[in-house]
Formats: C-alpha cells, structure tokens, sequence
C-alpha cells in the first residue's frame, strides 16, 4: 500500500534536515582540513541483528553495513539487510497490517553518508529500496552525540528517523543513556528510549517507551542492547547486537 | 702468580664492569615488526630489524602501515603503530624510572610492575611534547596529534590522549600553569589539550558507541 501523500512531511523534514546540516558544515569548516582525504583510509564493516516482540507483533532483522571513510569527517556507506515480520504491525515495519498471522519477508538494501563532525557525534542518512513482502523506497538517518565527555558519566542522545514508502509509515526513536561502568573490558550503560510511530497505514500517532541497558565490550568491539516497556504494543522487549571490524588501507 | 693474579682480577673486573655498562645502555630490542620503520642512532639511519638491540638515545619511526614490538630489558612490552616517532631514554631496571618520548603517533605500553616497588613512584613515563604519563599500572596508550583541532577545545592543535586499560596512570602537562595531575583509572582515559593542564578523567573509547540501533 503505497500513500504518496502521507510522506511528504517526512520528506520535507529530511531535506530541511540535510539543507541544515549541508550550511552548517560549508559554515563550520571553511578553511579546515574537511575537504582533505583521510589518512589512512579507513574500510569498516558492521554486523547487526536485532529482535523485538510484543504481545501485537515480533520482527527479527540482521545484515550488515560496509563504511568506507572519504576525510576525517565523512564517510559512504552501504547496507543489507533481511527482515521478518511475524505478524501485525509496528514502529520497524514498512508493512501494512494483516488480515492473517502470517511471517512475512523483505530485504533492505540502502546507501548514504555518514558525517561525523566532531569526536563522538555522527549523523548518517541512508536512503534504499526494499524487495520482497515490502516493496518500495526506505528512507532512515540516524544521530548519536556525548554530551559532556570529560566526566565519569557522560550523556549519550540518539535518535533515528526512518520512513517507509511501502505503508506511508514515519517512525522515530529518542534514546538518553549514560555511562554506569567503564573498565578496562567493558562500557556498562543504562537509560530510557522510546520510539513513535503513525501516518500511513498506521493512522494515528502511536508510542512506547521503557528502560535501556547496554554493554560495549572492548576487545570485541560488541555492543549489546536491550530494552523493555510498554506502549501502544503492549508490554514489549527489544535486543540488538553489532560488532565492528574495522580496517586500515 | 700473584701479577698473574691481580692481571686476572683486573680483567674479570673490567668485564664485569664493561658488561654493566653494556647492560645499563641496552634498554630493549625489536621483537615484532610489519612494514617500514627506521632508527635514527648518533644521526645515522637503517631500517629496523628483528632482534635488534635499542640503546637509549635511539630514535624510532614507523611509516604508514606499519607498527614496531618493543621487549624492554625488564620485560615490558611498547607498541608503537603507524606514523609515528619515539625516543627511548632511561634504562628499565626495576628501581629506576625509565621513559620513552612519543614525538609524533600512538603508542601502547604494557609495562611490568612490582607491587614490592614505591606505589607513589612511576617506573616508566610517557613523554609527548606537552605531557607525562606516569605508570603505576601496566597497561595504557598514548597518542600525540598535531596539526589538527582538539575535541571539545577547537582552538587547540595540539593534544595528548592517554587511556588506560589496566592499572593506574597519572597524566600531567608540564607546559601548564596550572599543571595539576589527572589520576587516570583502568577503562579511563584523559586528553590534555596545548598548554592545559589533563581533562577530568572520562570513560575510555566512547567514540565506539553510539544509539543502541534496534532498526
């Protein structure tokens, strides 16, 4: 189900977004180094995979993302990935509800920027098409910074913004997290997230929210994450893995 | 017999001596190497081998894709990865501080540590041109950057980032007025920005993590 109409705020958002960001950076680093090429160049690849259930729906989604630095502060980047969706609707989904309690499968492959302006923030805009059981145009970004780093408990903000032309569906996430424990093999977070989702098939605006605990272990370069509440869904759990291999060329 | 004597104790005693001062100028040796690096000894160039033995004095670089293992005469282990320039000074014994000069990159040291030694005494340090990394621990990294912008400080150009993975590390700037010492902990790190004195110790490599990306 395709509601052309329905996407035309996020897309003004996204392009405000970019047209921002683009003045800032021309502003920011006229005269800087941001045009000169890395060096070394750096070749990074992430593996992902996720898992969210709720007493509505479950999805489970895992690919992998190929990041290849152009300067210091930008890089392209390339993803894939597969989805299930094991019946109804949610915030992650570009389908339309339902009728039956069916799984139902759709690829994801996507391409865009990622620009990290300074040391511990980055935006990454990726826009794609599905293939599958979702059939049609992806857009998403992604924004993560510390806020005060130089204390023992430094904030970390994020959000994501995705929306799916398949169900006209805009979904976003806010998660705040703060360091509990660093040693020396491993970063012990914990915090809130939620996520809000509507237009499209999903019609009115719908929320969840709930606590956060993630874990970065070091050596692996493996970030784990949960969280758990409660929102439109219902009770709901949410996990994700990643683990980054990372290349000098 | 007794000349033959005393001609033999003589010997013995410029030997040992000889092997001493052998043994205080040879602070460690190559023990891994990948790519191109060269030691600069008495203004002389050659390409760094495996096995070769360090003096201090001796001044080392790596070029791009490259990294050099050190082995320090007491056993402790330096890393020192691509582009980057050092200068071994000191001798490592166990009762003497020892030091090596990071002048230019990144470099990790994994030293040996006695708990019989003075807890309030470092027994290797870190140089960069504007900190001291002091060790009571064993393990933690040093990088020296020029030329480009300080996070948090975007007037700086010129900053030392030190984090430790065991152990405890005090960092000072010696350039600063105010030079006050940073006690860095195991999973911490600190950056000392030009001529300021060591940020408030922070969690290490947050850099790593970002939103928790259930997508």
């Amino acid at each position: 189900m395709r509601k052309p109409g329905a996407s035309k705020p996020a897309l003004l958002a996204i392009a405000f977004l970019a047209i921002a960001c683009l003045c800032w950076i021309s502003s920011s680093y006229a005269g800087t180094d941001f045009f000169d090429l890395a060096n070394p160049q750096q070749l990074s690849l992430t593996l992902f995979a996720s898992g969210f259930g709720s007493e509505k729906y479950g999805t489970t989604h895992g690919g992998l993302q190929l990041e290849q630095t152009l300067t210091r502060y930008l890089a392209v980047a390339a993803s894939i990935s597969a989805y299930q969706l094991y019946q109804g609707t949610g915030f992650d989904s570009p389908l339309a509800p339902a009728s039956r309690s069916a799984t139902r499968n759709f690829g994801r492959f996507e391409g865009g920027v990622n620009f990290t302006p300074i040391e511990g923030t980055s935006l990454a805009v990726l826009g794609g098409h599905d293939v599958g059981d979702s059939d049609a145009p992806v857009i998403d970004s992604q924004f993560s910074s510390w806020l005060i780093p130089h204390s023992l408990h430094p904030l970390n903000i994020s959000f994501t913004l995705a929306h799916y032309y398949n169900n006209g569906v805009t979904s976003g996430t806010v998660d705040l997290r703060t360091v509990l424990l660093s040693t020396g093999s491993f970063i012990l977070l914990g915090g809130a997230g939620s996520a809000i989702w509507g237009g499209g098939s999903a019609r009115n605006a719908k929320a969840q929210a709930g606590p956060d605990l993630g874990i970065f272990v070091r050596d692996l370069h493996l970030r784990i994450n949960l969280q758990g509440g409660y929102g439109s869904s219902r009770t709901y759990g949410l996990v994700s893995f990643s683990r980054t291999f990372t290349w000098d060329e | 017999m007794r000349k033959n004597c005393l001609s033999g104790s003589v010997l013995i005693l410029t030997l040992l001596l000889a092997s001493q001062v052998f043994a205080q100028d040879r602070v460690g040796s190559i023990t891994g190497l990948e790519g191109e690096s060269t030691l600069e000894r008495a203004g002389r160039q050659s390409p760094v081998a495996l096995a070769m033995e360090l003096k201090g004095g001796d001044r080392l670089r790596t070029g791009s894709h490259s990294h050099l293992n050190i082995t320090l005469a007491d056993g402790s282990q330096l890393t020192l990865f691509e582009d980057s320039s050092m200068v071994l000074g000191g001798v490592p014994s166990t009762h003497r501080a020892s030091l090596a000069n990071l002048l230019k990159g990144r470099l990790r040291s994994l030293i040996q540590w006695s708990p019989s030694l003075s807890s309030s005494s470092s027994v290797f340090e870190v140089h960069t041109p504007n900190a001291i990394a002091g060790v009571r621990g064993t393990d933690f990294e040093t990088a020296y950057t020029e030329g480009r912008p300080c996070p948090g400080f975007p007037d700086c150009l010129r900053y030392t980032d030190v984090g430790v993975f065991k152990g405890v590390v005090e960092v000072s700037n010696p350039t600063s007025k105010t030079a006050a010492p940073v006690t860095v902990t195991e999973g911490h790190e600190t950056k000392v920005p030009c001529e300021l004195p060591p940020t408030a110790s922070a969690p290490l490599g947050l850099g790593e993590i970002g939103g928790p990306s259930y997508h």
